[in-house]
């Protein structure tokens, strides 16, 4: 009877042992976007400050004909990838215009206009010995301000495709 | 009794990998799942597909060109850098089939994947610190867009390796 339950643990053990081996993670930045969040923003009476209070403050602003800064929602391992991890804490530089085109042409643009972004990131890594594999999906969220007037003037949400 | 020895062993063993495993060097495989399924995108047809139906597909390009617009700064492959472009380079793609002039746009996608053998170390979540099986492949979609119509009027595919 001992043999059998030794026989059992030993290999409850062993299996134990091995299962560390099949190492994962999962991270996620930013704050989650879903219907609730969205049905709160209201393009046209919603203010800044009433986005502000919901969102917090937006991971980039675009301006038209101005490079955006952006912190890549990359898990470090991701990043690593790269062969200059140094520059893992720097923003991304790219172009802002890509922001705007989903407003246009139903919005009119002026100077007066930025679109603040909003993401929400999960970033999955699996290990196995020998074997590694990372994953992202983000959920975007796109808004129209006008900055004179400090108003949401619209709204465009971009979920990871399933 | 040599079955206790065998299982004593084995357990000797196991416990000192799993303890040793932050030092030990292993040959490790690595991909991204970030590619663009340039066969799937082949079979759809995007001509005559709207901007706002591109976008949905494709999601937000990563750079827009326009006929002497602002500069574009496109990523480099698992980088944080960037590096700029003058939005013509791109224009001159389809330049010899179409009359571009600045009614046209033309939205840039890319997607990256990386494949690498090295050596790395088990328990410590970062990439392989010698990786000689290095490969990175970056796939490329131009779509060239009329803004009159806001509709796409052609595409071109590109890899590099």
């Amino acid at each position: 009877m001992s043999g059998v339950i030794v026989n059992v643990l030993w290999r409850v053990f062993v299996g134990g042992v091995l299962l560390t081996w099949l190492a994962g993670c999962a991270t996620n930045t930013g704050i989650k976007i879903d219907q609730e969040t969205l049905s709160g923003i209201h393009p046209g009476k919603s203010t800044k400050k009433e986005l502000f209070d919901l969102l917090g403050p937006p991971r980039a602003i675009a301006v038209q004909g101005r490079p955006l800064y952006i912190f890549q929602p990359l898990h470090k391992s991701d990043t690593a990838l790269s062969a200059s991890r140094a520059n893992i804490d720097k923003p991304l530089q790219l172009q802002a215009e890509p922001f705007f085109e989903v407003f246009t042409p139903q919005n009119t643009l002026t100077y007066v206009h930025r679109v603040y972004f909003y993401y929400y990131a999960e970033s999955r890594m699996y290990m196995l010995p020998f074997y590694e594999k990372t994953s992202l999906e983000i959920d975007q969220l796109l808004v129209l301000v006008n900055e004179e007037s400090e108003i949401v003037e619209d709204v465009y949400f971009m979920p990871h495709p399933k | 009794m040599m079955i206790y020895l065998w299982m004593k062993r084995i357990s000797l063993i196991c416990c000192s990998l799993v303890l040793l495993q932050g030092c030990i060097p292993m040959v490790t495989k690595t991909e991204t799942y970030d590619k663009l399924d340039v066969e799937k995108f082949k079979k759809i047809k995007l001509v005559g597909v709207s901007k706002h139906e591109l976008i949905g597909i494709l999601g937000l390009p990563l750079a827009v060109a326009k006929q002497n617009g602002t500069p574009m700064y496109i990523p480099k492959p698992f980088e944080n850098t960037s590096k700029r472009l003058q939005p013509d380079v791109f224009f001159e793609l389809f330049a010899s089939k179409h009359d571009l002039d600045e009614h046209y746009v033309i939205y840039y996608y890319q997607h990256c994947s990386f494949t690498g053998y090295g050596l790395g170390i088990l328990s410590y979540a970062e990439m392989p610190f010698f990786m000689p099986g290095k490969h990175i492949t970056v796939d490329k979609l131009w779509v060239l867009i009329d803004e009159r119509t806001q509709k796409v009027v052609d595409y071109r595919f590109g890899e590099d390796e």
